[in-house]
């Protein structure tokens, strides 16, 4: 089982059917994941030999973007698609219950955030598994999530029965652009909106910046809403760094406030510090990249 | 407020906050063809509004509001 991923016509939904997901989530209830994370090293070459498209793309990953060599990028591909495999059994396992260790880096910033009367946006892409943060941060304000509309009934109420007691509500993105209001509302009250910043997610305005040495887009409204606000931006990557355990960085972006920057400098000073961050932690953990498209090719 | 003052603060948001070409802005101009005004630039103009007029705007007011002259009106109403 693995999410789905296409750009620009993304499905970016969680694969298998609903019964599929709900017998997962029945089966994590008595066996341990890592029984499962075995299965998985069996399923993953038949995946990747049916999968062209993510396999070219994590190939192209490694080789063109990492300039790793044709031996390991090989080996990478499995591991990158057998990492993903964890992580989302890593996520069902969470909805049946299971516990997983946190260690986190920095969350004074979080906590520094939070404490404010303002509120802040929380960024995250689709590296590791910053949707293992919410089970884990409980703040004082509501995390606003973004999310995307068409997942299958057992992961949306899988997240909001665990999202329910750690003070986070998800929002749908809508085609009547309805969630960049519930965000924009969630800011206004001193709330934190949380979006990933690596998809033109919801919104088609996208910016080139050089990611990993080569353009690649990144989408301008996660940015652009914390500039309208006038509020910070926290940066989160939640890393994978064994079976059960996970390590979670905060990493609050330049503060553009009060510097006399125009509007679009100040969004394209956030991006630039966010995209280069991520880069860093991409290159920390390279098989936890998770974006099995040709992401510098939009 | 009346519709001039509405008009006026609008009117220096767009040209100073958005960069909007001051000769564009026009009551019949449209808010997102002539104005380009996009959904992210409407979440400035919600900042705007709940910050300069107090009032809190949603979705369903950008659906009837097609034109600036139209945008004014509406503050200026629901600002009466």
């Amino acid at each position: 089982m693995a999410s789905s991923y296409e750009h620009g016509n993304w499905r970016g939904h969680t694969d298998g059917t609903p019964w599929m997901q709900r017998t997962l989530v029945r089966l994590l209830r008595v066996i341990p994941v890592e029984v499962l994370y075995g299965i998985v090293a069996l399923v993953i070459p038949f995946y990747l030999l049916f999968d062209g498209r993510a396999r070219r793309a994590a190939w192209k990953f490694f080789r063109k973007r990492l300039g790793w060599s044709r031996w390991r990028s090989f080996w990478s591909v499995y591991a990158n698609e057998w990492m993903l495999g964890l992580v989302v059994i890593d996520r069902f396992a969470s909805y049946a219950g299971k516990k997983f260790r946190l260690q986190t880096l920095d969350k004074e910033n979080f906590d520094r955030f939070s404490a404010r009367e303002e509120g802040f946006v929380q960024l995250f892409s689709h590296i590791g598994n910053s949707e293992m943060a919410g089970y884990f941060f409980p703040s004082t304000k509501t995390i606003h999530v973004l999310v995307y509309a068409g997942e299958t009934e057992r992961m949306m109420q899988g997240r909001q029965d665990l999202f329910s007691q750690k003070n986070v509500v998800m929002v749908p993105v809508q085609k009547d652009m309805s969630h960049i209001f519930t965000l924009s509302q969630a800011l206004s009250e001193g709330q934190i909106a949380s979006m990933p910043a690596d998809r033109a997610f919801g919104s088609p305005r996208t910016v080139s910046l050089t990611f990993l040495g080569a353009p690649a887009q990144f989408p301008v409204g996660p940015f652009r809403l914390a500039v309208a606000h006038g509020v910070q931006v926290n940066a989160l990557f939640v890393m994978k760094t064994s079976s059960r355990t996970y390590r979670a960085y905060h990493q609050p972006l330049v503060d553009v406030r009060g510097k006399g920057l125009s509007r679009d400098a100040a969004v394209e000073a956030l991006m630039k510090d966010y995209v280069s961050r991520l880069e860093e932690m991409v290159r920390q953990y390279p098989l936890q990249w998770f974006n099995f498209y040709d992401f510098w090719q939009q | 407020m009346d519709y001039n003052e509405i008009e006026t603060k609008v009117k220096a948001f767009l040209v100073d906050e958005l960069e909007i070409d001051e000769a564009k802005i026009n009551p019949d101009a449209t808010l997102k063809n002539d104005l380009g005004i996009d959904s992210l630039e409407v979440v400035d103009v919600v900042v705007l509004v709940e910050n300069e007029f107090g009032y809190k705007m949603n979705p369903e007011d950008f659906k009837t509001l097609k034109t600036f002259g139209q945008f004014c009106k509406f503050l200026e109403e629901k600002l009466a």
